[in-house]
């Protein structure tokens, strides 16, 4: 496929790297020359000088015949018009933004990106995952940011302790993919798997299930 | 009427201080201290224009400048994105009834205006403003 990517900073370049490696084929506009001429001297002509948010300049990329987009500099405005003119101009597939300022994630996907990637999101979801005893981590959002996939540790004592997951009620739309032991044995989940105190479930839901499926696994009677 | 306007460069400060002495409740939000100076010191102190330091597409900022109650939106800072970003969040987030955009580049002014925003673009009125002063040649 023919991915164009706009921003050659940290994540642009890697993202370019592993995608050159994957044998996609891969091309970069950026505002800063040197970072152009940096790439161009390892990899050959796929940086080009120019802005993201010039038709013209997008034009010359052949962002018309990209299968994806993919704006990636590290201003949310300029990710945003980006994106916008991949759209509206070039019919683009497939959009998508990085997001700095966590507030313009949802925002972004209303005003018509396919898909946004909040770095500030992102890390804290890592951090807050470092916590121990977190009730609910987030592992990570899926796709349209609608679902996500979440753990939750079982406390001793729970009212789903001893219970077959078919006995358990969850929230509409979830559904338990894995159960993890205490001492990290995974557990493919049937119908007749029983829970225990100090279990981990990996669950995939809707993001407005997540209240209710933290207290489905950890309410104490 | 109450407007909102992001940038206090040589254009927003103009446009604030004339709505101001035609007596609208005007707010500007400018995240540039040096920008600020071109505001007119009086009015600020008098409270006839009120200032917002702070991120021009930020939440924070728009709402201390009283986006929510704003009839009109004037997005004048110098960066083309940013005007569209503000602008675009005041129109779908704060539903501000009138959105102004300013924009140099031709292809945002197309798509901005596409999406439903009055685009303006100092570049090409003050480009019609010379050609009119040019007469007309002989065919």
């Amino acid at each position: 496929m023919y991915i164009v990517i706009i921003g050659a900073g940290r994540i642009g370049t890697g993202l370019a790297k592993s995608q050159l490696a994957t044998g996609q084929e891969v091309f970069l506009l950026d505002r800063d020359d040197a970072r152009v001429e940096s790439l161009r001297s390892t990899f050959g002509s796929i940086a080009q000088l120019g802005d993201g948010t010039n038709v013209t300049n997008l034009r010359e990329a052949g962002v018309a015949r990209a299968g994806l987009f993919i704006a990636a500099t590290g201003d949310d405005a300029v990710n945003l018009a980006s994106c916008q003119l991949a759209k509206q101009v070039f019919n683009s597939p497939r959009t998508v933004a990085v997001v700095v300022d966590p507030e313009n994630a949802m925002l972004f996907e209303a005003l018509g990106v396919d898909d946004v990637v909040s770095l500030t999101d992102l890390a804290m979801t890592r951090l807050a995952s470092t916590v121990p005893a977190h009730p609910v981590i987030r592992l990570m959002p899926l796709a349209g940011r609608h679902r996500e996939m979440v753990a939750i540790k079982i406390p001793a004592g729970a009212e789903v302790v001893n219970r077959m997951l078919s006995e358990i009620v969850l929230p509409y739309g979830s559904s338990v993919i894995l159960v993890i032991g205490p001492t990290g044995q995974t557990e493919e989940p049937r119908p007749e798997t029983v829970l225990d105190a100090e279990d981990e479930v990996i669950v995939v839901t809707p993001v407005e299930g997540r209240q209710a499926l933290w207290e489905t696994f950890t309410e104490i009677p | 009427m109450k407007v909102v306007i992001m940038g206090s460069g040589r254009i927003g400060a103009r446009v604030a201080s004339s709505l101001s002495a035609d007596g609208h409740g005007v707010s500007v939000i400018e995240s540039n201290r040096t920008q600020v100076m071109n505001l007119s010191r009086t009015l600020v102190d008098d409270g006839l224009i009120t200032l917002v330091i702070g991120d021009g597409s930020g939440s924070e900022a728009m709402l201390e400048a009283g986006i929510e109650d704003a009839d009109v939106f004037l997005a004048l800072s110098g960066n083309d994105a940013l005007n569209g970003l503000a602008a675009q969040k005041a129109k779908s987030v704060y539903q501000t009834r009138r959105v102004v955009c300013r924009v140099k580049d031709e292809g945002l002014r197309e798509l901005y205006t596409s999406l439903g925003i009055t685009v303006t673009s100092p570049t090409a009125l003050v480009a019609d403003v010379i050609l009119q002063t040019v007469p007309d040649m002989p065919g």
